[in-house]
């Protein structure tokens, strides 16, 4: 009985060592595949159309109602403190800074990370990677590196966008409806948000988290076990271990970027 | 595999609409657009104490923004009239004697030297005898340097003041006696530090144990 729960443990701490030694190769697989990409870069633009410009409409919309939600809590808790002339540096700071980049991965993750998994998954489960490999043809380079730029490029763009909607989503229910000052409400945001300390690391972090849920997402697709029911397992598990990853590293990033 | 037309199109626009949105947070949402463009004239101001004050922090006159604090040094009042001959030239002026006696008084005083960079379409515009006061804004807000003009005093007023504390009559004889404004190189004599909270608290805790003891 013991040793039997001891061997259960050790074959899974194996498992989880070997899946990460996989991941980790066929992450170097794909970078070294990326050089290749440049002469054929419509395969690219094919996968940021998949990845990207079809998450738009999600990340517009829940942009706009996270902005919204931010100035409605943010104006209530500063109208105490008769301070709500800083509703645009609270909306503007927490959109640059954390959800942005944040909530931006985490829809990503839920809306093309989970695709890239199950189409990934079910070219698997259907050999059609086994045909492209009996062509000579290498499936990380064709299928997976394409997708990996198109996440890395697609990420930061739409967390910007994110951003920017939030903004004027809280600019539009604080001034708009609250009543707050427009100037006010853009002066103080300009005189408090630093370019390099809040953008380019709200920048850097979305980057980040687009390379890691694409990885993830990639990898659980190509790893998935190449049944139906394997490719659901593999699909949850890209939402769950990408949403983890990018809160997890999320509290790494800023403790190195805003000071620990 | 030939990528559809519609596709790169859609791709287009996804790309330009995330760099828009980049290129807005950059300019509207932070301090990029509020960066002066780095010329203007440098004009400085000496404080006893210059807490709170932040490079960068603005300049203002009036409440219009015409600079910014481009560095704040500490050092004795002897030294930065020596490293600067304009400098030693306008404190002698102000009335600090700068003979051997006071020289000793000068390298134990120590100040905050604030260098302001001033845009330069407010260059001679502005008179030399102008206040440079450490304000606040707001009950908790920032720092920033508040100018409120003053009298143009001439060049010869200033010789004149200098002759009387020397104890020689006023050699100016209303030539050459133009009005002076801040340029290059100014130093505003009239400065006000930043008023800190707990010195005015102690102030008045002083105030009230005195005439405690007095009764």
């Amino acid at each position: 009985m013991l040793f039997n729960s001891l061997q259960n443990l050790g074959q899974q701490g194996l498992d989880f060592l070997q899946r990460l030694g996989r991941g980790h190769i066929l992450f170097m697989h794909i970078l070294a595949g990326l050089p290749g990409l440049m002469a054929r870069f419509g395969l690219v633009i094919q996968q940021v159309f998949s990845v990207g410009v079809l998450s738009i409409v999600i990340i517009l919309v829940s942009g706009l109602f996270v902005g919204m939600v931010l100035g409605l809590q943010g104006y209530n808790t500063l109208v105490d403190f008769g301070a709500e002339e800083s509703l645009g540096v609270v909306v503007s700071l927490s959109l640059v800074r954390e959800l942005g980049p944040v909530v931006t991965a985490l829809l990503f993750a839920g809306r093309a990370g989970s695709a890239l998994t199950a189409e990934i998954g079910l070219m698997k489960a259907t050999e059609q990677l086994s045909a492209m490999e009996m062509m000579a043809v290498d499936p990380v380079r064709r299928i997976l590196a394409p997708r990996f730029v198109a996440g890395f490029i697609s990420m930061p763009l739409l967390a910007a966008i994110f951003s920017a909607v939030g903004v004027l989503g809280g600019f539009f229910v604080g001034v708009g409806l609250l009543g707050v000052d427009e100037g006010a409400y853009w002066s103080q945001m300009q005189a408090n948000v630093d370019l390099y300390d809040d953008i380019y690391n709200g920048v850097i972090k979305s980057v980040v988290f687009g390379i890691v849920v694409t990885w993830i997402a990639l990898f659980e697709g190509y790893d998935a076990i190449p049944t139906s029911e394997g490719v659901s397992r593999a699909t949850t598990r890209t939402v769950v271990h990408s949403s983890l990853a990018v809160l997890s590293l999320d509290f790494i990033l800023t403790a190195l970027m805003f000071g620990a | 595999m030939m990528t559809s037309r519609s596709t790169e199109i859609w791709v287009g626009l996804f790309i330009a609409a995330g760099l828009a949105a980049l290129f807005m947070l950059a300019m509207k949402v932070s301090n990029l657009s509020s960066y002066t463009s780095g010329d203007g004239f440098d004009v400085f101001a000496l404080y006893e104490d210059a807490s709170g004050l932040k490079v960068r922090s603005p300049v203002t006159m009036a409440g219009v923004t015409i600079g910014r604090v481009t560095e704040i040094r500490f050092e004795p009042l002897w030294d930065v009239t020596l490293r600067d001959g304009k400098l030693l030239k306008q404190v002698n002026k102000a009335g600090a004697d700068v003979a051997k006696a006071s020289s000793e008084s000068m390298k134990r005083t120590f100040v905050a030297v604030v260098t302001m960079r001033i845009e330069n379409g407010y260059n001679n515009k502005i008179p030399e005898q102008s206040d440079a006061n450490i304000y606040t804004a707001g009950l908790l807000g920032e720092k920033y340097v508040g100018l409120s003009p003053g009298s143009t005093s001439t060049a010869c007023e200033d010789d004149d003041l200098a002759a009387a504390l020397e104890g020689k009559p006023a050699t100016s004889s209303g030539k050459n006696c133009q009005a002076r404004y801040l340029t290059q190189g100014s130093v505003i004599k009239k400065s006000q530090g930043s008023i800190v909270l707990e010195k005015l608290i102690a102030r008045f805790i002083d105030k009230f144990s005195d005439s405690g003891s007095k009764k």
